[in-house]
């Protein structure tokens, strides 16, 4: 899958694929130097057919980084969304908290147009060993959330498998029980982890894929695979076990609450939604309330 | 009363969803959901309007009466307040 090319000697190109989403990166540094391979190597490569494509050039500065324009948005202490002109600027400040960083400190701006396509991305190097790029990060899952919500698509908080070419998804906050869920999954024959904690869905008429991205918990398990997604399941820990099939309007709420959604841009938020009230009009979603326990494997089959 | 801008009503299997948008979303307590009359009366909003003014529309629209559209526009326009979705 790895595909790289030497544009000029300062200028690599290097495809990344992420949900069928084709990235175009195009830096100074190799995907090596960066150290974007670690997380990113199972998404190097061209999707077969591209749900949207960007173009993305990745530049260092040494200059102290600050967000460009008015602040629209203010999610926590991790990154802030501000809008200047017609740009998008995204002010990253930590990712992995390399040696030397503070961690209020900004490490990335991220420079988008209206449509998400063409981006660039300023990063500042820390050191010469601990530094990894924030594209492997909070960065790209940001670009990606976008593409996402242009293409049809959402990210979602969940855990995703292919379970015999089934896709199965389960929605939860942390703590609901997404990971022990997937563990008693892979011991089953003929599953496949896709992702413990980020899932991209995108929906085309009645019909929908669940894939793979590279950020969550446990980036062993971060797959770039897809499947045709079956069922939605939203977790909640109980003493008993039981499965039922929500209406689209009670799946609605809690899978809205459960979605990245791009709260910057009312255009953007409009196109997620939209692409959210497909998904549960096309797709089941069912409320699984359950005791840790592998025999929630067979419950979750007796639907599907 | 007008409604605040930094809000995006949207109906999403069914349900009506009023969600936050940019600085918003750390004043609001999450994604609101709306019945049917309450998500009319948002619309309305978009615009300056009085108690009148809403309780006329919405007695011509839903099978109410004045008197009782009256009073439960009043309660919905006092938790719109407290809730900070208002000018």
């Amino acid at each position: 899958m790895k595909e790289k090319n030497v544009m000029s000697p300062n200028n690599n190109l290097t495809h990344l694929s992420i949900a069928d989403i084709q990235i175009d990166l195009r830096s100074p540094l190799t995907v090596r130097e960066m150290h974007i391979d670690e997380l990113l190597e199972p998404f190097f490569g061209q999707p077969e057919r591209p749900a949207g494509r960007i173009q993305l050039q990745w530049e260092e500065s040494a200059d102290i980084l600050r967000g460009e324009g008015e602040m629209v948005y203010d999610p926590g202490i991790i990154w802030r969304m501000f809008r200047d002109g017609e740009t998008w600027c995204a002010e990253i400040s930590y990712g992995d908290q390399p040696a030397g960083a503070g961690n209020e400190e900004v490490r990335c701006l991220l420079r988008a147009n209206n449509a998400w396509d063409t981006l660039t991305m300023t990063e500042k190097r820390y050191g010469t060993g601990g530094w990894h790029s924030l594209l492997a990060l909070g960065a790209g899952e940001l670009i990606i959330r976008s593409a996402m919500a242009l293409s049809g698509g959402i990210v979602l908080h969940a855990a995703g498998i292919d379970d015999n070419g089934r896709g199965i998804v389960f929605s939860g906050h942390s703590g609901a029980g997404k990971s022990t869920q997937l563990d008693f999954w892979l011991d089953e024959d003929g599953v496949i982890p896709m992702t413990d904690d980020r899932v991209a869905i995108r929906v085309s008429g009645d019909y929908a894929v669940c894939y793979g991205t590279p950020w969550g918990g446990m980036p062993d398990i971060a797959s770039n695979h897809a499947a045709p997604l079956k069922a939605l399941l939203l977790l909640e820990q109980a003493s008993e076990n039981g499965i039922s099939l929500l209406s689209p309007n009670n799946a609605a709420t809690m899978l809205a609450c459960r979605a990245f959604l791009p709260y910057w841009d009312r255009a953007l938020l409009q196109r997620a939604i939209s692409n959210l009230d497909r998904l549960v009009k096309s797709i089941p979603v069912y409320l699984l309330r359950c005791r840790p326990e592998p025999s929630v494997v067979e419950l979750v089959r007796s639907v599907l | 009363m007008i409604r605040k801008e930094s809000f995006l009503l949207q109906t999403v299997g069914g349900e009506h969803l009023l969600v936050p948008l940019g600085s918003q979303v750390m004043d609001t307590n999450g994604i609101i959901t709306l019945n049917e009359t309450a998500a009319f009366i948002w619309d309305l909003l978009e615009e300056e309007r009085t108690i009148e003014e809403l309780t006329t529309a919405v007695a011509g629209r839903f099978e109410v009466s004045r008197g009782q559209a009256e009073s439960d526009i009043t309660l919905f326009a006092e938790k719109l307040d407290q809730n900070g979705l208002l000018q």
